[in-house]
């Protein structure tokens, strides 16, 4: 758990008796932080989203075939590489939680969901790849498919701006049970 | 293994329809809102394949004296419920499609398989009818080795009672 040692500046937001705080738990001033909008737990850095997003992708190539109960395949390491560039290329501090999800065909789907406004990165063997980032009002501000990974810089692009903007709604964070 | 011969039977629009989603402790296939602190099943829950999407129907169930707890649970300890007039409101329709391709008859719950129609759209169009479907519905978590259900979440209406 992070101290208030490891954020001196945050506890600058708390204007509350001394003697009130030691009467309650950590918890309490931890979300006094929250609530002033300082860098709480609940807004990881990149580096945090990342790490979760390899710790899920590394769980998830190891799922056995058949993991749906039919005849799913195996995730494709190549593929979890690639979609983990993809979410480097796509965040930044503060953004809402990647959210991986194994595809039959061994491909991999990473969602952002913030309200209404999503972002969706599908990526399948063979490395062919969709994105879409679609606004609450069901407008799509991305959508494209490639053949190459190499390829849409322009749609990442577009599609990170969007994220970001999303993230400055993020309100809570996906439990971590994961 | 002989497949029985059961006869197409009429999904009404108030029949419920239960995905079956696999999970692996995680909710690897449900999806957070980091607005709302909602969930609801990814994209990657609802594939299409060239039959369609699988669902199983809770009335059909009924009538075979089966209920949702005879489906299949392992992996799969999430279902969702959506009704068949809901799923009709996105996709062309929701079929009776019992013992799909594979599926035997030492499999009594595969009588009840349905099948949600795609139509001949586009997978941009097939995730925003999903997406939509997905503010609506309910989920069920339970634990797949006990059967116990841990949680009941209405999309529609804040939490529901346990099934």
């Amino acid at each position: 758990m992070t101290t208030m040692m490891d954020r001196p500046n945050a506890g600058n937001a708390i204007s509350m008796p001394v003697e009130y705080l030691r009467s309650q738990s950590v918890d309490i001033v931890h979300e006094q932080w929250r609530r002033e909008g300082g860098l709480g737990e609940d807004k990881p850095t990149k580096s945090d989203l990342i790490k979760d997003a390899v710790e899920v992708a590394n769980r998830l190539l190891r799922l056995p075939h058949g993991w749906d109960g039919k005849n799913a395949r195996r995730v494709d390491p190549t593929v979890a590489l690639t979609m983990v560039r993809f979410i480097e290329s796509l965040i930044d501090d503060g953004s809402p939680d990647a959210q991986l999800s194994p595809l039959p065909d061994g491909g991999l789907v990473a969602e952002w969901l913030v309200g209404d406004d999503s972002v969706e990165v599908r990526v399948h063997p063979g490395l062919r790849w969709s994105i879409w980032a679609e606004r609450a009002d069901g407008v799509d501000e991305v959508e494209a498919s490639f053949e190459r990974p190499e390829q849409g810089r322009a749609a990442i692009e577009q599609a990170r701006i969007f994220l970001s903007k999303m993230g400055e709604h993020v309100r809570v964070r996906r439990p971590r049970s994961r | 293994m002989t497949v029985p011969s059961v006869p197409r039977r009429a999904v009404e629009d108030d029949y419920v329809l239960y995905r079956r989603i696999p999970d692996f402790g995680h909710k690897d296939l449900m999806v957070f809102n980091n607005e709302t602190g909602n969930w609801r099943p990814s994209s990657a829950a609802y594939v299409f394949d060239a039959d369609g999407c699988s669902v199983y129907c809770r009335e059909f169930l009924d009538a075979d004296r089966l209920s949702w707890r005879d489906l299949p649970m392992k992996p799969v300890s999430i279902l969702f419920e959506l009704t068949a007039s809901q799923i009709r409101s996105k996709f062309p329709d929701v079929v009776h499609s019992p013992y799909p391709e594979g599926h035997f008859a030492d499999r009594p719950h595969e009588a009840s398989h349905c099948s949600v129609l795609r139509g001949d759209v586009g997978d941009n169009a097939v995730r925003k009818r999903l997406k939509a479907l997905f503010s609506m519905g309910r989920f069920t978590n339970f634990d797949a080795a006990t059967g116990q259900v841990t949680e009941s979440v209405s999309n529609d209406s804040g939490p529901a009672a346990s099934a």
